[in-house]
């Protein structure tokens, strides 16, 4: 393959995707735009003696594109590589590499840089925050946004450098990570249900003349019992027909007001 | 009150997190978007505990829900950032803060859909002016189309400033006429909502085989008490083993594969 990019452009291509990574989403083609922004110029270079067929290649890459943004940069280095190649079907293996990478990477690229930073290190960050300290936050922006522009660019260099073939070729290592890190995200998300779902109830029971609190009772047996059955009904919620994730807000908003209101919890 | 300086600034705050959210996405979503405009909109309004404490709060609530495969989910930065200006401007506190931030969230679902619409109108524009050969006009297009009419304003700054510019007196009749019942209830909804974000989560994850692993976390919280961190490194430590233990297998998998070739 014929590399020609420098590892400095390779940088200012990845600068343009990262402005507009998610640019004019839009529901017909998603992210082509962020593609043809970071793609273009590269591709004005390489046919620019051919008008027509650049007008093509335009075309081509305007078509829908969706991916995680880090990966999603990288599959469209790939893509870059390999019409540098101006071979003939160029722009045909480009499109394939594209649809058929994007929906695995994404996979992959949401629960590395989505999911994972989301659930563990905006989770601490939060919980120092609401006891009124940012250091947590503050180390964790220092450490990890050098760690993040570092791997996305590594990322991107791989997909560039080494092509496609590395990429199917480490397919079953990277879903060895995905399935890893899965796990660690399960575990965790274990451990939110009972510290960030908040459900307490002010029910009690008499007894003659002793009066029994329902929540003591579930504390010294199943503590966050409540937490634990609201997210699985929530869980089970989402799989009703017509559900979706806006509905549902409004949904447990109206059964916790009612609930809340008839003391049933807190 | 709030003063045109305050407003500016708390603008250019949401406006540059959002796009980082959004866009280079390397460096305020590790250290929780939400927390960070509290805090940033906590000091540009004088009570910087008051804004982690909102932003906290808001963070927590959102976590999980991210906008997997480009869904619109509630926008609990501007929650986080609106929540903090009339917590402290009305004096009202977290309380004022989730009855004002928690329906200001749920609008950005609304304006996403708006967005991602208008987008479609940017994105043929673009394709017009390629088709053309006018690429210089179509990556113009494209960039300022982002800027000024794409998500990051339509769901962040602009609403923001809408909110803001209707003021703490609107939000303090609003509360007038609310009844106490209604603002108590909005707080056990948030306290409950986090509900939701795990159950999107789990959704996302491979949960066929892998209970067990929930129910560890759970455990390890519950009964042994142990905080977030030490428990991602026990679950860190457990998908190392694991990324072992398949890597040796996908190995294997491969080495019979070879022979049977043969």
């Amino acid at each position: 393959m014929s590399n020609q990019l420098s590892k400095k452009q390779l940088w200012n291509f990845s600068i343009r995707y990262a402005l507009t990574a998610q640019a004019c989403q839009n529901y017909e083609t998603m992210q082509s735009c962020a593609v043809i922004y970071a793609m273009g110029p590269y591709l004005e270079k390489l046919y620019g003696d051919n008008p027509e067929l650049l007008k093509e290649k335009f075309k081509a890459h305007f078509q829908f594109f969706n991916c995680q943004t880090f990966f999603g940069a990288a599959i469209i280095a790939a893509a870059l590589a390999i019409e540098e190649t101006k071979s003939e079907d160029a722009t045909a293996v480009a499109t394939a590499i594209k649809t058929s990478l994007m929906g695995p990477f994404s996979g992959i690229g949401d629960a590395l840089f989505n999911t994972m930073p989301k659930v563990i290190f905006a989770a601490l960050s939060a919980y120092a925050a609401i006891e009124g300290s940012f250091m947590t936050g503050a180390i964790l922006m220092l450490v990890f946004t050098p760690v993040m522009i570092f791997l996305r660019q590594k990322i991107i260099e791989l997909g560039y450098y080494k092509g496609a073939e590395i990429i199917t070729e480490h397919q079953d290592q990277l879903n060895n990570i995905r399935e890893a890190i899965s796990v660690l995200g399960i575990i965790v998300v274990g451990a939110l249900i009972a510290t960030t779902v908040k459900v307490t109830t002010p029910l009690t029971i008499t007894a003659g003349e002793s009066v029994q609190n329902i929540q003591s009772l579930l504390d010294s047996i199943f503590p966050a019992l409540l937490p634990a059955v609201a997210t699985w009904l929530v869980y089970k919620g989402l799989d009703m027909k017509g559900m979706n994730t806006v509905r549902m807000v409004w949904v447990i908003i109206v059964v916790v007001m009612v609930l809340s209101v008839a003391q049933i919890i807190a | 009150m709030i003063s045109i300086v305050q407003i500016i600034l708390i603008l250019i705050a949401i406006t540059v997190v959002s796009y980082d959210v959004l866009m280079t996405q390397v460096v305020v979503k590790n250290c929780g978007e939400s927390v960070i405009l509290g805090l940033l909109t906590g000091l540009i309004m004088g009570d910087a505990t008051m804004g982690l404490l909102v932003g906290g709060t808001m963070q927590l609530m959102s976590l999980g829900l991210a906008g997997y495969g480009g869904a619109s989910v509630p926008n609990y930065r501007v929650g986080s950032v609106i929540g903090t200006v009339f917590a402290i401007t009305t004096g009202g506190g977290l309380e004022v803060a989730l009855v004002v931030g928690i329906p200001a969230a749920t609008l950005g679902v609304q304006l996403d859909v708006l967005a991602k619409m208008l987008g479609t109108w940017f994105l043929h524009l673009a394709e017009k002016a390629a088709a053309n050969g006018q690429y210089k006009k179509s990556y113009a297009i494209i960039f300022w189309g982002n800027l000024l009419g794409g998500r990051v304003p339509l769901t962040n700054t602009y609403p923001t400033l809408i909110f803001l510019l209707l003021g703490s007196a609107f939000v303090e009749n609003l509360l007038a006429i609310i009844p106490a019942w209604f603002i108590s209830g909005l707080t056990t909804c948030g306290n409950v909502l986090p509900a939701l974000g795990m159950a999107i989560l789990l959704k996302y994850m491979p949960m066929k085989g892998n209970t067990q692993y929930l129910v560890l976390g759970f455990v390890l919280s519950v009964y042994f008490g142990l905080d977030i961190l030490p428990i991602a490194i026990v679950g860190g430590i457990i998908a190392i083993l694991l990324y072992q233990r398949l890597q040796r297998e996908s190995a294997q998998q491969s080495v019979t594969g070879g022979l049977g070739d043969e």
